[in-house]
């Protein structure tokens, strides 16, 4: 129906993991794509597409966002934290102490879900630095994994917030 | 997603000029919109994204006896907003059970009740608190009330050229409401039936009931419930207004229920919504 319309360029101006970014997109580009796309950070995935599964969580100025349902002209000045970046938010480490929990409880397998549980459970730290098994069952109930049964998560958050707060 | 033409205005009335020019459509968080690109069940040639109203019209502010909310504040600042939670806790309370939190980021209050879907959670909550829509338009501004503003079936009362610019809620200790959203499949997922319910705090009134999920429409008022109580409120009462809900209700029948299964529902969520705020009968929540 519309396929000899032509998508208006737009120049945006951001940060992805700290890193200054100026580039020119078109209009129907949605930040998953220019993540994975033009960018090259494939950490994130896209699973439904349409906003339901949690895949694709990433942070804008420190939200989570869906990034498969985000316009890429809409992250013009702001900042995005992509699982790339997701160490280097902690202490110059390696790897983030939910990385390692991730690992250490077996918090996945197929690591599909993975980088959107991760960007969640930060964001949930960062706003409730100890929280219950319930408030995680809660904030991390709108990110699906289809392969762990979830409890390996739990725990695995569980230990990282301990780990934070020691 | 199929290309479009998009412009990003930073006022209302340079979006009215806009949507003019181009016959665009307009945008704000767009959770509703891209989907329906991306479903290709909208295959737009131009869009007015109005992103960068968000500068300007992102606030709650309190006015003489209501609460004004700007079109483009997110759900999520709605609900975590001290003034919401302290004067419109039941808002909040609905708010904070629609879809999850990374769409509550970026969703806004104009673009959720101008998507009119008959599965939202919050106009039902909204026409319990008679709530009014401000309207912007080439012509100027006007005002709606939100059980007039919704029609049906993803209708609204806006007119070609029109946006939503704020919407303003009365605050009154009067009146208490609440509003139970039962969900047949996960935690984040739209309704199988909501129900709101409000009354007056006054001697002898009489409660309101709304319900989302179950017609054309999210604003489902039960009709009769004057009759019904007009000597008093009693349990047995209440299950009767749970049957006149249940045969007033259409619902559709879908992966979240099926016709039968929401016409018991509606009841059954009116009777325990009507116990809790009248009082009367045991809670069921
Ligand atoms: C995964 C998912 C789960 C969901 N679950 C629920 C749920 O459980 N309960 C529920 O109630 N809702 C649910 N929703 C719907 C959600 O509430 C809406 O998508 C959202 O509120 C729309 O707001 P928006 O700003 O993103 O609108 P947009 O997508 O930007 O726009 C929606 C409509 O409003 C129009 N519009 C936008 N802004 C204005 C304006 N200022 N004036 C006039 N018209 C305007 C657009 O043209 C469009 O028709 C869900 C959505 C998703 C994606
Ligand atoms: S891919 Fe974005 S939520 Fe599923
Ligand atoms: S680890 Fe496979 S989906 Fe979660």
């Amino acid at each position: 129906m519309n396929n000899y319309i032509e998508a208006t360029i737009h120049e945006i101006e951001f940060k992805v993991n700290g890193e200054e970014i100026s580039m020119t997109i078109p209009a129907n580009l949605t930040l998953v794509e220019l993540l994975r796309q033009e960018l090259r950070l494939t950490g994130t995935t896209e699973g439904c597409g349409v906003g339901v599964c949690g895949c694709c969580t990433v942070l804008i100025d420190n939200k989570v966002v869906a990034s498969c349902l985000e316009l890429a002209v809409n992250i013009d000045g702001k900042e995005v934290l992509t699982i790339e970046g997701l160490a280097d938010t902690y202490q110059l480490s390696e790897f983030h102490p939910l990385q390692t929990s991730f690992r250490e409880y077996e918090g996945f397998q197929c690591g599909y879900c993975t980088p959107g549980m991760l960007i969640s459970s930060k964001a949930l730290l960062d706003q409730n630095p100890d929280p219950s098994d319930e408030d995680i069952r809660e904030f991390l109930s709108e990110n699906i994994c289809r392969c762990t049964g979830y409890d390996s998560i739990i725990m695995a958050v569980k230990s990282a917030a301990k780990k934070m707060n020691a | 997603m199929l290309p479009f033409k998009l412009f990003l205005p930073e006022s209302f009335e340079e979006a009215i000029q806009l949507m003019k020019e181009h016959s665009a459509k307009p945008i704000s968080g767009g959770t509703a919109v891209t989907t329906l690109i991306k479903e290709r069940i909208f295959q737009p040639t131009a869009i007015v994204n109005l992103r960068k109203l968000e500068r300007d019209h992102s606030y709650i502010r309190e006015m003489d006896g209501e609460i004004q909310i700007g079109a483009l504040t997110t759900l999520r600042t709605i609900e975590t907003s001290e003034i919401v939670k302290r004067d419109l806790p039941v808002v909040a309370d609905c708010i904070s059970k629609i879809a999850s939190i990374r769409i509550r980021n970026v969703a806004t209050i104009g673009g959720n009740l101008a998507h009119a879907d008959p599965d939202l959670d919050l106009p039902p909550v909204l026409a319990g608190l008679d709530a009014h829509i401000d309207i912007i338009g080439e012509e100027g501004e006007r005002s709606k009330n939100i059980k007039e503003f919704i029609q049906g079936y993803y209708e609204t009362d806006l007119k070609e050229g029109e946006l939503i610019k704020s919407i303003r809620i009365p605050v009154s200790s009067d009146r208490k409401g609440i509003y139970l959203k039962h969900r047949a499949l996960s935690e984040a997922d739209w309704p199988c039936v909501g129900v709101a319910a409000f009354m007056d705090n006054s001697p002898g009134s009489i409660p309101e009931v709304f319900i989302n999920s179950v017609a054309d429409t999210p604003i489902m008022r039960i009709e009769g419930i004057e009759e019904i109580f007009s000597d008093g409120i009693t349990s047995e009462l209440i299950d009767k207004v749970g049957e006149l809900a249940s045969e007033q209700c259409d619902p559709i029948g879908d992966s979240r229920g099926s016709v039968w299964y929401k016409r018991k529902m509606a009841g059954e969520f009116t009777i325990r919504a009507l116990r809790e705020v009248t009082g009367v009968g045991e809670s069921l929540i």
